[in-house]
């Protein structure tokens, strides 16, 4: 016999939804019955117009109390009961009738199903579908839960399963205001009595402040949840994947994939607990161990329906194992140890160790006095913890950590290091060959924020080396390569870059770094003035200060240590120049070439003092000299990359610029573009001399395949740098037009830097020429 | 126990009121038992008034402190009720009517009141309404509190937790924004130093902020606004009476500094609280429509009219719900050229409240619909049932003169107006000698006499060739009206045989400046109508005929001035050649550019007159808002590529903050009355 069906919804200002959830159902149910609980909007007609059968009751802050309401009213054999920003998906309406036909189950799960912008977010099922009867009546006054009352009267077994989907689009930011839902929410959990409190509670309270973004405080009351909550309650599942899905956000993954695999033995067919963990990891940098858990992922039977379906990450478990195998390095070589000093590196540490995670056998991380979450992020990506007071010396602290080391070789990095990805592999080749004791690796310093291998340096420093009980030396400066040749072994050199990311830190931890540095000198090096003066030289260099980097340097006498020397001589001139001492620099480096005859950088540098001070002819062999020697040689020098590659190149271009010889200036900028590095100094060099151009600067940017949005932008910033902003607009107009068919993503923050300057740019200009007093001046002010 | 039905004595304030007490006596004379007014020190007849409508007219001096004065007012009632009222208020009669039943209701303590505040004296003029207790019971224990702002309410809870104070649903009239923009100014300040004196007590006072905030933004200092509003939000209780408005108020300043992201924010923030406030919603899509973000504004709106019912206690605007947003959605889909949406919700504001600027818009909008004139007529015809004659006017001004003229030929007896109308629209048609004909009737001493004779002489000097008018002219009798020496002056320019093209007569210019009006109107309807050269040789007398630059600019600056920007933007390119002032001409043409929405071309006039005149602070302005304006829309564009992209958003919401400043910089003085609150 076919059963009548009464839909029960509770309503108020629902007027974007109703209409929807509504014609959801329609021919799919006899009775619409809707609880107005003081809509001011039209959601009653809408409603009404339904068809729908409507009491407006008062809202008493008690969810349970105006649906049931609603069942009061209801005369349809069953009842199913729906929100109004809930829809019928539409394949449904028939599985609705065909479920409430001639059963013995007195209740059905449904699945419903999350929409969001970016598409499905979580299924979950839920009992909606029941028979009308007296004794059937919500509790809860949020989360309402008809389930108590069924299984209480009826018992659990006669609830069954259905394919009925229900569509929820309560979270979906673009017609709902989620903020006030929550808020709502909260407001009537916080009516509940201490009795009431239950594990639900805990659950739906922590998932309102996940909702709000705050985390901690979900975490609290999910690990409540936790406590209070049975396995075979129907959220346990979903409530344990929040927890570690939160824990992981927090960054704690050691207490994450702790938990995950005491949960995976709990709920052994919920596979998704398996794929968090390998996220864990794979969000550690341990990328076989990654690859392990995916594989395992990837073979177990899908979860049954009744666990929650939520979406992990963006990519599939089938592209995660992709990247993982892509990263994950067989273990054939002998154990490293990772030995870390640091301190307040919050933003970095997570970085370095992640860098290292995938070769390391034991990650070491000595603490010299944070008071920030660093020591406990080292932690939580897997690194042994370790105390060491700052007592003044880098090589104490350093060699507190080698003496903590159990592998067969040890690599040493700041906090602030990384080794980018090819570097890994590389390392474990060398420890495998283990042709010497011990290893020069490629540090690469980074001098700004902008992270550009045009601004960066690179030193060669002995990282990687066998554990044998070699030591530091000195305070400051501090070398192990000295104790390694006195055993009598040799260092080898090997290409592998070490990145250094010194100037991500925030100002004032760059700032105390310095005093830190500035104060071990003064004390470390007081017996040896020479190296002193050098050290604190080199110390004001990098703070800028070049007068004072001149005057130590001045003071540095004859008996510098062969080592500091050829450096020594780079930043002299460099500071000399930089203080506008030009002859000097010219000189200096000029001598100190006799000594270095391959230190690219010191010719570089005198080509450029030459060039300020009008010697053309002088500086143009000189960058060709660079040309012809290419960069100086990293393992010998502390040399900065282009100056035997694109930074002589743009130079000679300006040179010829000067000269007049536009048409050979333009090619050898064309020519720099093509480097990495190199590309916005060269298309700004071509934009100034765009009128020398024999076509259009578009033609000939795509002449030389340089036209882009990135170039484009800075044709815009060099034509408002000229004050020619109608053009400077042209050029914008352009990059935004190429950056619509370029592939993401994009750099639209190339776009707006440069609107931004084209109207600061003129917004300048023509105040110049404003009376003192006015508002146009101040308007560009926020 | 009392049995009567409840007697009412109304208890008033006044100092200086005779402009309007009269009118406010007069709509409660007949409900009220008692009339007390204390005088609080005129200079004029406000007692004398008072007392003829049989008032007790109490004087005591002014003592700063606004309740002393009204709860001086209270100790005169003899009332069962008491009702309160200031002068510059009125009640409607349905409120008058329903006092009584109000006064005759058991178990109510208080009764509140939407206060409705016109913002201006037009017809259509923005309302803002908010809610306040007005009549109570008279007891002895509802004092009034606070020195400014006062409020009974307080007092009447303390008096007894449990008294209940019910919404009356009826309206009282309130005309305090209308007048003198002086005594606006004048009373505003006097509110700011009360409160100020208020604030000594508890400088972190909410309700004092929020007073001062809106005080401040009535003066136009949006910055002490912004301080005393943020001061308030800080404290802000979500419970108390004035929260809502405060979320309100403060977003409507925060716009007005261009701080977009912010105002943003908080009428989100606002929202959680007030979920049923459709002025929040509004003002998000005002924020959205200044964004450039049509669709977000469009969603904002529409949820607006979802509204059935504005929940009282809100303040608010009228029309929020219905023709205030109705009109926002037509102008944003206008903007998408979805024409066919916009007539919809024109049509939709329109039925809601009905203006003759609406009625204009929405022909022009049947217009770029490409519905012809007597589609048009049908469509206002069906929908709204126009007088012919109304409609004639809306059909003139999108020029479709055949309509215009059958619709008005429907008047059976049509007075001057419909006569000049129809006069124009044969002109424009090249029926002249008809045109004359229907001129005849206008008498020589109706006002609209001088107009036709400029309509009888344009009908003859633009027939091929042309004709004299000089027996118009003579027969016109008033020989000081500014129309008849302008057309004397011209038909002297071309009985004096000027040929087409040719004309090169140096003379010195027309004067005075109303005659010199006048002849600039005609030439440029000769411009409209085609006639270039009759146009040119009047710009050329009213300069003073220094070469035909100078007057091509000055008929340009005139059409700019009279908002015909297509006119104007020809003229000033003619001009550009051999005018005078060539900066000013530069950004006359960016003027009309910009109003054309040619931004780069716009961009490019401005910079021209930039370059000629460096030191404009208004060319500067100009030429940055163009450049502001420019750049949002490549911004636009890349969102549309990449949705709510951060750096795009951030860069929309900068630019969009500097137009919102640059425009306050060239309006200085003056800001949107549509923002203006209680």
């Amino acid at each position: 016999m076919e059963s009548t069906i009464s839909l029960c919804l509770i309503a108020k200002n629902e007027s974007d939804n109703i209409g929807r959830c509504l014609k959801s159902v329609e021919g799919f149910v006899d009775e619409i019955v809707l609880v107005d609980t003081g809509s001011t909007d039209n959601t009653i007609e809408i409603a009404v117009a339904a068809g729908a059968k409507v009491i407006e009751a008062e809202w008493k802050n008690d969810f349970s109390h105006a649906r049931n309401i609603s069942l009061e009213n209801a005369t349809g054999d069953w009842v199913l009961f729906l929100d109004c920003d809930e829809e019928l998906s539409p394949e449904s309406g028939p599985e609705l009738r065909r479920v409430t036909r001639d059963t013995l189950f007195e209740a059905y799960f449904v699945i419903v199903t999350n929409l969001t912008q970016a598409g499905i977010e979580l299924s979950f099922p839920s009992i909606r579908l029941f028979r009308n009867r007296k004794c059937y009546r919500f509790s809860g006054s949020i989360h309402e839960q008809i389930v108590k009352s069924i299984v209480n009267n009826s018992g659990i077994e006669r609830i069954g399963h259905s394919k009925i989907t229900v569509i929820h689009h309560g979270y979906n930011s673009d017609t709902t205001n989620i903020q006030a839902k929550i808020r709502r929410n909260l407001e009537i959990l916080r009516t509940y009595t201490d009795e009431e409190k239950d594990g639900f509670y805990f659950y739906n309270l922590g998932t309102e402040h996940l909702r709000l973004g705050e985390r901690e405080k979900a975490l609290a009351n999910f690990t409540e949840a936790l406590r209070l909550t049975r396995p075979t309650q129907n959220y346990g599942p979903i409530l344990v994947k929040r927890t570690m899905t939160t824990l992981m956000e927090l960054r704690r993954y050691r207490d994450a994939v702790e938990q995950l695999r005491y949960y995976q033995t709990v709920y052994r067919e919920f596979n998704d607990l398996v794929l968090l963990e390998a996220v864990c990891h794979l969000d550690c940098g341990r990328y076989s161990e990654a690859g392990l858990h995916l594989q395992r992922f990837l073979k177990m039977p899908p979860s049954p329906a009744w666990y929650p379906v939520e979406k992990i990450r963006d990519s599939t478990a089938d592209d995660l194992l992709n990247r993982a195998e892509a990263l994950a390095i067989p273990r054939d070589y002998p154990d490293i140890s990772v030995c870390i000093i640091g301190r307040n590196e919050e933003d970095l540490i997570m970085h370095c160790i992640k860098s290292v995670n995938e070769i390391a056998k034991e990650v070491i991380f000595v603490d010299t006095g944070s008071d920030n979450k660093t020591p406990a992020i080292a932690h939580q990506l897997g690194a042994d913890l370790y105390s060491f007071p700052w007592n003044g010396s880098f090589s104490d602290a350093r060699n507190f950590g080698l003496s903590k080391a159990r592998g067969e070789w040890i690599l040493v990095l700041d906090a602030d290091e990384a080794l980018p990805d090819e570097s890994r592999k590389m390392i474990t080749d060398m420890v495998r060959d283990g042709r010497h004791e011990g290893y020069l690796l490629k540090i690469c310093t980074y001098l700004d924020r902008s992270l550009s291998p045009a601004n960066c340096q690179v030193q060669g420093a002995c990282r990687l080396f066998r554990n044998k009980n070699y030591r530091y030396r000195g305070a400051v400066l501090e070398d192990i390569t000295r104790s390694i040749r006195e055993s009598g072994h040799r260092i080898g050199c090997a290409e592998i870059t070490v990145n250094h990311f010194h100037y991500l830190a925030g100002d004032e931890e760059i700032a105390r770094k310095r005093s830190v540095k500035t104060a071990a000198i003064e004390k470390g090096l007081a017996a040896d003035p020479a190296r002193r003066n050098f050290a604190l030289g080199v110390e004001a260099f990098y703070k800028q200060d070049f007068a004072s980097a001149v005057k130590h340097f001045e003071n540095v006498s004859e008996n510098l240590e062969e080592a500091d020397r050829s450096s020594y001589y780079y930043f002299y001139a460099l500071a000399a120049l930089n203080t506008g001492h030009l002859s000097r620099a010219a000189e200096i480096s000029e001598r100190a070439l006799t000594l270095f005859p391959d230190y690219t950088d010191l010719v570089y540098t005198q080509a450029v003092a030459r060039f300020i001070l009008g010697e053309i002819e002088r500086a143009e062999p000189l960058l060709n000299r660079c040309l012809e020697m290419g960069d100086a040689p990293w393992e010998k020098y502390l040399a900065s990359p282009g100056t035997g590659g694109f930074k002589a190149l743009c130079s000679l271009g300006t040179l010829y610029a000067r000269r007049g010889e536009s048409d050979r200036a333009l090619k050898t900028f064309a020519e720099a573009a093509g480097i990495p590095g190199a590309f916005e100094q060269a298309v700004e060099s071509i934009a100034f001399l765009q009128d020398q151009l024999p076509t259009s600067l578009e033609r000939f940017l795509e002449e030389h395949g340089i036209l882009n949005s990135r170039s484009l932008s800075v044709a815009s910033r060099c034509l408002a740098k000229m004050g020619r902003y109608k053009e400077s607009l042209n050029y914008l107009a352009l990059a935004a037009e190429r950056i619509a068919g370029e592939p993401a993503p994009r750099d639209f923050a190339r776009i707006t830097q440069a609107i931004d300057f084209l109207i600061k740019r003129f917004h300048g200009q023509v105040s110049q020429k404003l009376p003192e007093d006015s508002r146009f001046r101040s308007c560009l002010i926020v | 126990m009392q049995v009567s039905k409840g007697s009412i004595s109304l208890a008033m304030i006044a100092k200086d009121a005779e402009q309007t007490l009269a009118r406010c006596l007069r709509s409660v004379q007949h409900c009220v038992n008692q009339i007390i007014v204390v005088d609080t020190g005129s200079q004029d007849a406000t007692a004398d008034i008072a007392k003829s409508y049989g008032a007790l007219v109490v004087h005591h001096p002014w003592k700063n402190d606004f309740s002393f004065a009204r709860n001086e007012s209270l100790r005169y009632a003899t009332g069962d009720w008491v009702l309160v009222l200031d002068a510059d208020e009125e009640l409607p009669p349905e409120t008058a009517l329903n006092l009584d039943k109000l006064a005759g209701t058991p178990g109510i303590d208080a009764w509140s009141f939407t206060i409705v505040s016109p913002l201006s004296a037009a017809e259509d003029s923005p309302k803002t309404e908010h809610l306040n207790i007005r009549m109570f019971r008279n007891n002895r224990a509802y004092r009034f509190e606070g020195k400014i702002h006062e409020q009974i309410k307080p007092s009447i809870l303390r008096a007894d937790a449990g008294a209940v104070i019910k919404y009356s649903n009826l309206k009282i009239m309130h005309y305090g924004y209308i007048g003198g923009t002086k005594e606006r100014t004048d009373k505003t300040l006097r509110n700011i130093s009360l409160l100020k004196e208020t604030l000594l007590e508890n400088p972190e006072d909410p309700f004092t902020n929020y007073n001062l905030g809106a005080s401040y933004f009535a003066l136009g200092d949006l910055r002490n606004s912004q301080r005393h509003f943020e001061t308030a939000l800080q404290r802000l209780d979500p419970n108390s009476g004035f929260a809502a408005a405060l979320y309100r108020n403060y977003c409507v300043c925060l716009c007005e500094m261009g701080e977009y992201l912010r105002a943003l924010e908080l009428a989100d923030k606002g929202l959680t609280y007030f979920p049923d406030y459709p002025d929040l919603y509004f003002i998000k899509g005002q924020i959205f429509w200044d964004l450039g973000m049509l669709p977000q504004a469009k969603a904002s709106f529409l949820k607006c009219t979802r509204f059935r019912q504005m929940p009282p206690e809100y303040t608010t605007m009228q029309g929020v719900t219905s023709y205030l947003s109705f009109e926002n959605l037509a102008e944003v889909y206008s903007r998408e050229q979805n024409f066919a949406e916009a007539v919809k919700y024109v049509t939709l504001a329109l039925k809601a409240q009905p203006s003759l600027r609406l009625l204009s818009k929405l022909c022009v909008l049947l217009r770029c619909l490409n519905s012809n004139g007597e589609e048009i007529l049908t469509y206002l015809h069906d929908n709204f049932s126009l007088d012919p004659a109304v409609a004639a006017r809306l059909l003139f001004d999108v020029e479709d003169f055949e309509a215009s003229l059958s619709s008005a030929e429907r008047v059976t007896s049509p007075g001057p107006e419909l006569l000049l109308l129809k006069a124009k629209c044969l002109i424009r048609l090249g029926r002249y000698n008809e045109a004359i004909e229907q001129l005849r009737p206008i008498p020589a001493d109706s006002p609209l006499a001088g107009e036709a004779l400029k309509q009888k002489c344009i009908a003859a000097w633009l027939q091929e060739p042309r004709q004299d008018a000089t027996a118009a002219i003579a027969a016109f009798p008033f020989p000081d009206n500014p129309a008849f020496l302008a057309c004397k002056t011209i038909n002297s320019l071309i009985s004096a045989n000027i040929e087409r093209g040719t004309s090169n007569v140096e003379r010195s210019p027309i004067q005075p400046e109303a005659v010199r009006q006048q002849a600039l109107q005609i030439a440029i309807e000769a411009f409209r109508m085609g006639d270039k050269d009759l146009a040119l040789a009047i710009g050329r007398a009213v300069g003073g005929g220094r070469g035909p630059g100078n007057g091509w600019f000055i008929l340009g600056k005139e059409a700019l001035h009279r908002g015909y920007n297509r006119e104007a933007k020809k003229l000033l390119e003619r001009a550009l050649g051999g005018c005078a002032a060539q900066a000013e001409a530069f950004y006359l043409l960016g003027t009309a550019c910009a109003n054309l929405h040619l931004c780069k071309r716009a961009f490019d006039y401005f910079l021209n007159a930039c370059r000629r005149s460096p030191g404009d602070e208004l060319y500067a302005l100009c030429a940055l808002e163009q450049l502001a304006v420019l750049c949002s829309s490549l911004v636009l564009d890349g969102l549309n590529i990449e949705k709510g992209n951060p750096d795009l958003t951030r860069q929309l919401f900068t630019l969009t903050s500097l137009k919102r400043k640059l425009h306050r910089l060239k309006e200085a003085g003056s800001w949107r009355v549509q923002s203006a609150f209680v």
